[in-house]
């Protein structure tokens, strides 16, 4: 039932959809069980806590019944509105900047002939590993008002005593934001950069389009569908995050939803009300996604996801060095600024006195690793709840990904569905969820890591899904029925061929959930216990207590141990994992 | 009864038959393509042998055991098979003699035998200096020869071959076939070819079985299968015809122009009312002057379009009674300018009669 | 490197050794009987807001010292949130907090109202200072652990001693414009109380005024106190001993004014909870606090010691030398709530 042509062109994936169902009646019973199993995991890990915030947020606190008490009580002050509103205006303008800064970013590295390519891709990678909050106090060294090493160079070139920059403001927050989280865009635009075929520019410019005209009306509407997505997942990231507001919004006294959130989460203890709050965030993304939805349809974006054909980079003359000096200004404010000061505070007595030889010490680093009552404890946690979160994750995603590629089981697309679904739950909502459905008698895992480990299973099994799915599909079924015809079973096709095949895959799938997981702060916040802190934790409580010195000491503990992890692994898998396709 | 039989299969997609009331023997050590256009259930019945797809009618047995019935199958991995896939699908994870190796180990055969036959299989296909690579560092070609040397390493009580060559540049292909061809004619293993690739089929196969729609055409002999076409469909799958349509009674085809009496045909044809032939371009030969007076069918009329293919001319003479059109298959040397006038002959015991 | 980190290897416990012996003492009857029914619990996980994290670690350390085999976790966060954490703990049924120190003992009075928390009078309370004991429970339910003035810091670098601020109004003059840090009274439990006063002796005017200068809104008081010494704000809402034991190292340019309408005197408390996993070595804890170790230990810092007898360290004024003002316990929990409002809605945060 093939043909040559269509079989080449497009794979094997069309190749009689229907052919590998199983009919009905020879369904074992262990394949159900499999699928039940599955199915109660991811009902654990999902329905369950969103469901039990849905219902909680329709429930009195006192009684038991039915009110809609808790959304007066959410939406009755002028101020609770004022947080949603600015969290959104917050989150646009976030969206923007992360736009501006990756975009171009992506299509310099990997289009064009801009020098230092490598280092700006290696730059952008450095922007995913720190985490954002300690860009934020790197960025309140830099920029806090009156102390803040630029505004302190300001003041001694100029002579004014008005800062120049201030990173208490609207401006900062949405600054520390987006150059959290810019990395994602970066990502998932170039690989759409390197899936367009050369020959649709070249079609462009032979029709008389110069490079910047071909670029504006080809390149970039081919890129469009990548740019909407990761535009889409940045406004989620950015309405979600809690450290960068933790530092930023208080001081800079712009409330947004987080911190309100944790108004209700303070005594009195209102979890209901936090339920009730936390809907618009859950409505605002199913509301976007569908937004996605409807403009990637009308405008028949799907044919160019096809095959990646010969691409060339554009030659862009002494435009290069432009746009060289653009990425640098990125990379600069995003890495390079913040993290020099943060190591530069780590190893000062007082990070105000700036740079000098007596003002070096180490005491810092004794202080955090051998001293403070929690920090070790914390970086085990973190790191622990990290490679549980990401092994986990991913374990369970192959699981999936091979049954609903394999189509092994019924109704597995309803598995695929569920381990996608958390991608849209704010990440601070979730932990509001887990919180209201686990925390509490009669299960009580209150001050457990178990309650931790399942929320960040939770969160990265999207990431977790698609890479393992994205692996699976990319092994020919053929693969396995080879073994299979030549006499071995299905679990020896798992063993030789599947597992040894996509172990790389898996590999480079773990580290992007390791990383992030050893970070987590904002479905930490609410459910850390006295013996389970995290690091990010941890931070938080030391920038409460205004120790930057021995914050960024720690933080700077915790990037070592991250860069050592994420270093193996790459020497591991042989090549940049996560910032080109192989 | 020996061999690989297939009784009244058939397979069910929803509503669509894929695969309907298929029946095949296959003796052992024969060598059968199937062969049809995409969608005619060639893969679907490969599969079925293979035990990937379960049958929702009929069976499949091999040498009197049932492998294949809508009750419940023996798995693949329990039918001593093998099969060259469409894809090759050699473990990139492994190397060349891993590859090969793997089935004999699934059989727990001792190192040094496994060694042994490795060897001698990767001899066979002239692939021993390449053991230790890897499937990244081969050829097409050569990613093919690991494939059928994986195959038939095992000696398998049937070997499946799933549209192997389609994947391969045509010199490739043309060697491919030849060496298929050999390992066979080597092993002697009961084989079963899909393909959709006429001069694959012909090149390797024993038998043809010819599909359409999921249904059974014709099985025959290359040679059977082109000189006696038994319908339509096979007639024009198989090379090119020509179709004519008469009418049959009196002892006598009549088609617009001429007629040819039944007897001088190559089979007997009973009945009578229309009928349809098929006459292969190589039954007709074209004259310059009206030589062949003495042959029983001899057309006068005209050529109209000519295309030099290399090793023959592709004449379409039409003609002057009935206006007739025939593609007619000539020498080089038979030249003809396009309008010029012409005489066709044409050999009655080539005329097949064929179902419609 | 490696050199340097050997050195301080080799230092910093031998410094935690001669600390540990100087305030050493044989233990009492009680105390033995407390120590070791503390040592088959193990541990005590002690919830504090009252002090640092650096501080209260220290005085762990002590504890540990004089109780070999009883561990001691601390877990420090601001007043507010401390206070939640216990209360989330309290409707999960699954209290992991042994004992609390805050700063707001309104905490204490309504945790005690909640009947969480447990009654017991340590050994040591005889040898309190009889003006600090009276401002605990008269029930038992709560000790007081400390008492930590609310003031006004001020950069000695950036400000001279005739430019700072003599009184809270003070604050509020235009000159200050960008310069003032005080925290929130949402997240601090001493600033809610401070928040309280400042809108009982001026009303809220006060805040609406200070807001024109846009001070910097931190989430603890020790926010303040380390903007000042970073010069990032000249003045500050900020805790005493912070204030003293940095400028008397010399380890930063910060000095204290002692507001003429009034320092903040939050009594700070500490309770054992009712369903305190270690109830034993809570109270082997609780003692300890109000030992001669803590007490000297706290004479260092600059922090007024609880024990009657033990000399404040030099340049610290007793505490009846200046004005004070406390906040009654009831007024407190009446007022929290809406001075807390107000506030969110004045800074808009």
């Amino acid at each position: 039932m093939t043909s040559v042509s269509d079989t080449h062109a497009m794979g094997w994936s069309k190749d009689e959809p229907a052919k590998v169902r199983v009919p009905w009646r020879q369904r074992l019973q262990p394949a159900n069980l499999l699928w039940l199993f599955l199915a109660g995991i991811l009902a654990v890990l999902i329905i369950a806590p969103m469901w039990t915030l849905v219902v909680s947020s329709f429930t009195d606190a006192k009684t038991g019944g039915w009110t809609l008490q808790n959304y007066v009580e959410a939406y009755g002050k002028e101020r609770h509105i004022t947080a949603l509103t600015n969290t959104l205006k917050m989150g646009a303008c976030v969206v923007i900047l992360k736009l501006m800064f990756g975009v171009p970013l992506a299509w310099a590295c990997t289009r064009t002939d801009m020098p230092g390519r490598n280092f700006v891709r290696y730059s952008v990678f450095g922007a995913f590993i720190m985490p954002p909050y300690l860009a934020g106090v790197g960025w309140i060294l830099l920029a806090g008002p009156n102390t803040g090493w630029i505004n302190k160079i300001w003041h001694a070139v100029s002579g004014s005593t008005e800062p120049l920059v201030n990173i208490f403001s609207f401006g900062g927050l949405v600054l520390v934001t987006a150059i959290g989280g810019f990395f994602l865009v970066f990502v998932l635009v170039s690989s759409a950069f390197e899936m367009i075929n050369s020959e649709m520019e070249d079609a462009a410019n032979i029709l008389g389009a110069g490079p910047f005209k071909t670029a504006m009306k080809v390149t970039f509407p081919l890129v469009m569908p990548a740019i909407i997505g990761a535009a889409l997942l940045s406004f989620l990231g950015a309405i979600a995050l809690y450290g960068v507001p933790a530092l930023i919004s208080i001081p800079a006294r712009y409330p947004v939803v987080v911190i309100q959130l944790t108004e209700f989460f303070s005594f009195p203890l209102r979890i209901e009300v936090a339920a009730a709050y936390s809907i618009p965030l859950l409505l605002i993304t199913a509301a976007l996604l569908g937004l996605q939805k409807l403009i990637l349809r009308r405008k028949g974006y799907v044919s160019v996801s096809g095959k990646g054909g010969e691409r060339r980079i554009v030659k862009l003359g002494r435009w290069r060095w432009v746009l060289f000096a653009y990425c640098m200004i990125v990379v600069s404010l995003a890495v390079i600024m913040p993290l020099f000061v943060l190591l530069l505070a780590a190893f000062s007595e007082s990070w105000t006195t700036g740079f000098s030889l007596s003002n070096l010490t180490l005491s810092n680093f004794h202080y955090v690793l051998f001293e403070h009552s929690s920090s070790q404890r914390a970086l085990m946690g973190s790191i622990g709840l990290g490679i549980a979160a990401a092994t986990v994750a991913i374990t369970l995603a192959l699981f999936i990904a091979y049954i609903v590629q394999r189509k092994l089981l019924p109704f597995s697309s309803v598995l695929a569905f569920l381990a996608v679904s958390p991608y849209v739950v704010p990440g601070i909502v979730l932990a509001i969820g887990f919180y209201a459905a686990y925390a509490l008698p009669p299960i009580a895992l209150y001050g457990t890591y178990m309650i931790m480990a399942l929320a960040f299973i939770t969160r990265f099994l999207p990431i977790a899904f698609t890479t393992s799915s994205a692996g699976v599909r990319s092994i020919h079924p053929e693969m396995e029925e080879a073994v299979r015809i030549l006499g071995g079973g299905r679990t020896t096709a798992l063993r030789h061929v599947v597992g040894p095949l996509l172990k790389r895959t898996l590999a480079g799938g773990w580290l992007l959930i390791f990383v992030p997981a050893a970070q987590e702060l904002s479905t930490a916040i609410f459910l850390v216990g006295p013996t389970t802190r995290v690091v990010s934790v941890v931070l938080l409580d030391l920038s409460e207590e205004g120790e930057l010195e021995k914050l960024a000491a720690l933080g700077s503990v915790l990037l070592i141990i991250i860069v050592a992890v994420v270093a193996l692994g790459m020497k591991y898998l042989g090549r940049d994992f996560m910032l080109r396709r192989s | 009864m020996d061999g690989l039989v297939l009784k009244n299969l058939g397979r069910r997609f929803g509503a669509v038959d894929a695969v309907k009331d298929f029946d095949l023997h296959i003796k052992p050590g024969e060598f059968v393509s199937l062969l049809g256009p995409s969608g005619c259930g060639k893969t679907t019945t490969l599969r079925m042998i293979a035990g990937f797809i379960d049958p929702t009618s009929g069976s499949i047995e091999l040498d009197g055991k049932v492998l294949s019935a809508p009750s419940g199958s023996v798995p693949p991995e329990k039918r001593g098979m093998s099969m060259i896939f469409q894809s090759y699908a050699i473990w990139p994870n492994m190397t060349v003699a891993q590859n090969v190796a793997f089935g004999l180990n699934l059989r727990k055969l001792p190192s040094d035998e496994v060694k042994k036959r490795v060897g001698a299989v990767l001899e066979t296909v002239r692939m021993s200096h390449l053991a230790d690579r890897y499937p990244a560092e081969l050829s097409g070609g050569q990613q093919q020869r690991v494939a059928l040397a994986r195959a038939v390493v095992i000696r398998p009580a049937v070997l499946l071959l799933d549209e192997p060559l389609s994947n391969l540049d045509a010199n490739l292909r043309e060697e491919m076939r030849f060496e298929i061809k050999r390992m066979h004619d080597e092993f002697k293993i009961t084989s079963v070819y899909v393909t959709h690739d006429q001069g694959e089929a012909m090149v390797t196969s024993d038998r043809i079985a010819v599909m359409n729609n999921g249904r059974l055409e014709q099985i025959d002999s290359p040679y059977a299968l082109y000189s006696r076409p038994k319908t339509r469909f096979v007639a024009s799958f198989i090379g090119r015809t020509n179709f004519l349509s008469g009418n049959c009674g009196n002892h006598m085809i009549d088609f617009s122009g001429f007629s040819v009496p039944l007897g001088m045909l190559g089979e007997e044809v009973t009945g009578g009312g229309p009928i349809t032939v098929s006459i292969r371009p190589q039954a007709m030969k074209l004259s310059a002057t009206e030589a062949g007076r003495d042959k029983a069918i001899n057309l006068e009329g005209s050529v109209k379009q000519s295309s030099f293919l290399g090793e023959t001319w592709d004449y379409v003479f039409q003609s002057r009674e009935g206006g007739l059109q025939f593609r007619v298959a000539a020498p080089p040397a038979d030249v003809f300018q396009v309008g010029a006038p012409a005489w066709l002959q044409i050999d009655p015991k080539q005329i097949v009669p064929i179902a419609d | 490197m490696k050199h340097a980190f050997k050195y301080l290897a080799g230092f910093v416990p031998a410094l935690l050794l001669t600390a540990g012996i100087a305030g050493a003492a044989e233990m009492t009857a009680g105390e033995k009987q407390l120590y070791e029914a503390a040592r088959k619990e193990g541990s005590v996980t002690w919830y504090v807001s009252q002090t640092t994290t650096e501080f209260a670690d220290g005085m762990c350390g002590l504890f540990k010292k004089r109780y070999e085999g009883v561990g001691c976790n601390v877990v420090r966060a601001s007043g507010q949130v401390i206070f939640q954490r216990l209360v989330q703990e309290l409707q999960a049924k699954a209290v992991q907090g042994d004992l609390m120190s805050t700063n707001d003992d309104g905490q204490m009075a309504q945790l005690k109202e909640m009947g969480a928390l447990a009654q017991f009078a340590p050994e040591n309370l005889k040898d309190m200072v009889p003006e600090l004991r009276a401002l605990a429970d008269k029930e038992n339910y709560w000790i007081t652990s400390g008492v930590s003035p609310l003031v006004i810091a001020y950069n000695t670098k950036l400000v001279t001693e005739a430019e700072a601020p003599k009184n809270w109004t003070d604050l509020t003059d235009p000159k200050w414009k960008g310069q003032v840090a005080i925290g929130h009274p949402s997240f601090s439990g001493s600033v809610g109380l401070w928040t309280i006063m400042m809108n009982d002796l001026y009303g809220w005017d006060f805040f609406t005024k200070i807001e024109k200068n846009k001070p910097q809104i931190g989430r603890s008081v020790a926010d303040g106190h380390n903007l000042v010494v970073s010069g990032e704000r000249k003045v500050a809402l900020a805790p005493l001993p912070l204030i003293l034991s940095d400028a008397a190292a010399k380890r930063a340019p910060v000095a204290v004014v002692y507001p003429t309408d009034g320092a903040l005197l939050p009594p700070s408390a500490t309770a054992i909870m009712k369903d305190a996993p270690h109830p034993n070595a809570a109270r082997l804890f609780e003692n300890f606090l109000l030992g001669p170790e803590i007490a000297e230990y706290f004479s260092k810092d600059y922090r007024y010691p609880l024990r009657a007898g033990v000399p404040l360290a030099p340049g610290m004024k007793p505490l009846d030398s200046y004005k004070t003002k406390s906040i009654q316990i009831s007024d407190g929990i009446k007022k929290l709530p809406d001075v807390q409002s107000k506030f969110r809605d004045t800074f808009g945060i």
